[in-house]
């Protein structure tokens, strides 16, 4: 195998020899642990809030996206009364793709996973297997684009940054983006997934012996009846990776020096930054949701537990800030994403939201990350998700009396329990009990 | 002793994983299950599992983006 290598060009070798180093290998090839994950992705979150004073949103810009899709198509969205009383600056004439702070967050989501893996040379265009898998992806987006308008946000606006905000809305969401996940687990098991290809393997031609992977590896395990590893000399992609970092970098730049706008710029940078530490960590909301009841894994959960709460930590202390500056508890909960439960909504959208992610097989982070990542799947699900966010802003005259939304019902935790103090001890206390559930979930698992 | 050949290219989590521990619940103790997959969440969450429940594995990177994880069933 040797003289593959020895027959390249030095830089090929030179790339290759870079990446078996350890330091390679751990930042840039091999998944990060969920926990450092959890931890990058709750730093960079209060850094966005504390630098902007704005939240991580993901489906605001895609329902932008869909409305942007149907005026293309000869759609009038600005005269739709869901922007003029949920997101007034949709009609500002200035904004368009290319000037949207939130559009340049979820972009940059994208590109970032994507230089993620093609620094670590794993880039590849993922087909689906299985026509299921398409219909998931455009029932699963369709539902979850529409389920976030309902819930007013996803599993990042109302869950990733509701909840450390101490609102009741992100704590709903939180359990009924678990409920829906359950249902989806089910949906998926019984309509999306085709036939497993299992098949006995080849038994080995002549001369096995020459090729087969080393017998035995220390601690490792005894290679059987393998004729050989169908391995191709792994290319490089790292020159492209680095390739296109630069052109993001440039971009960023232009948008600070040519636009003028300090906003853009922040927002692309911090979208690259998300996508990246999602793709490192394989950091998975949807399996968070799922995994507990179809897989037994509750690691995931237990990281996403861990990250809220970094977070909680990062936002209170911003919040208690406008406090300690003699400011009203009214004021404090500003900082953050404090949106309306209503009576109906936010329940129904929330669980809309976790059957549409877990068939699609992707959150809103999630979908994009893999947008990134190449899979083809997700390639379906975001426009199916973008087109169903407008259908749900398009629809809201009729939802939002039919299920009694109340524009008003702004719960903020330390107002409901009397005091910021004891907000903030009953949030550390949900989120504790929340991990301690995950935790003994995983021992019952393992034990059964 | 016999080895087969879990192919779960293009399909998408969970999946990989609940066809894993289905097929290697239908294998004896020894037997060897050889998974390829190309989603790159299930790199990482078949070998946890695994992990987990005390199976032995080895992760294969086969080209880019594409992974064989060999299990094989120790109990």
């Amino acid at each position: 195998m040797t003289d593959i290598t020895a027959a390249r060009p030095p830089e090929a070798s030179f790339l290759k020899s870079l990446r078996q180093t350890a330091i390679f290998k751990s930042a840039l090839v091999q998944p990060w642990t969920y926990t450092t994950g959890a931890v990058l992705l709750a730093v960079v979150a209060g850094a966005l809030l504390a630098s902007t004073g704005r939240i991580w949103g993901v489906t605001t810009a895609l329902t932008f996206w869909g409305a942007w899709g149907w005026e293309l198509v000869g759609g009038d969205p600005h005269s739709w009364t869901y922007f003029k009383d949920t997101a007034p600056g949709f009609n500002n004439p200035a904004l368009n793709f290319f000037t949207d702070p939130a559009t340049m967050i979820d972009v940059g989501l994208i590109f970032g996973a994507l230089v993620s893996t093609l620094l670590a040379s794993q880039f590849k265009v993922k087909n689906v297997k299985s026509n299921r898998q398409i219909a998931g992806a455009i029932l699963g987006g369709l539902l979850m684009g529409f389920g976030a308008r309902l819930s007013f946000g996803c599993n990042i606006g109302a869950l990733f940054s509701g909840v450390p905000s101490m609102s009741l809305h992100g704590w709903v969401f939180m359990v009924f983006i678990f409920l829906g996940a359950m249902l989806g687990s089910k949906l998926l098991v019984m309509y999306f997934i085709g036939e497993a290809s299992i098949s006995t393997a080849p038994v080995p031609q002549a001369a096995p012996a020459a090729v087969v992977a080393p017998a035995a590896k220390p601690g490792g395990i005894k290679r059987i009846q393998r004729t050989h590893v169908e391995r191709k000399e792994n290319t490089t992609q790292f020159p492209i990776g680095i390739a296109v970092l630069l052109v993001l970098i440039v971009i960023c730049w232009y948008f600070f020096a040519v636009q003028k706008s300090l906003m853009l710029a922040i927002f692309w940078a911090f979208g690259i930054a998300f996508g990246f530490i999602l793709q490192r960590a394989r950091f998975c909301f949807t399996a968070a949701m799922r995994d507990p009841c179809l897989t037994g894994g509750t690691n995931l959960t237990k990281a996403v537990i861990v990250a809220l709460a970094i977070s909680t930590v990062l936002f209170t202390a911003l919040q208690a800030s406008v406090l300690i500056k003699g400011g009203t508890l009214d004021q404090a909960m500003k900082i953050g994403y404090v949106a309306p439960v209503g009576a109906l909504h936010t329940p129904i959208g929330a669980f809309m939201f976790g059957i549409g992610a877990v068939i699609s097989g992707g959150c809103a982070s999630g979908t994009l990350m893999r947008v990134g990542e190449g899979f083809v799947q997700q390639w379906i699900a975001l426009p199916a998700f973008c087109i169903g966010g407008a259908l749900g802003a398009v629809t809201w005259p009729v939802w939002k009396d039919l299920l009694m939304v109340d524009m008003t019902s702004k719960y903020f935790l330390p107002q409901l329990v009397g005091g910021f103090i004891p907000g903030v001890v009953l949030q550390f206390a949900l989120l504790f009990g929340c991990w301690l559930l995950a935790d003994w979930w995983s021992k019952r698992q393992t034990q059964a | 002793m016999t080895e087969k050949m879990l192919d779960c290219l293009g399909e998408a989590c969970p999946v990989p994983l609940i066809r894993t521990q289905k097929a290697l619940g239908e294998l004896a103790v020894g037997d060897v299950l050889v998974v390829a997959i190309d989603h790159s969440c299930a790199m990482k969450n078949i070998p946890e599992w695994a992990n987990k429940e005390g199976h032995n594995f080895e992760i294969e990177e086969v080209s880019e983006g594409q992974w064989e994880i060999v299990i094989e069933k120790s109990h």
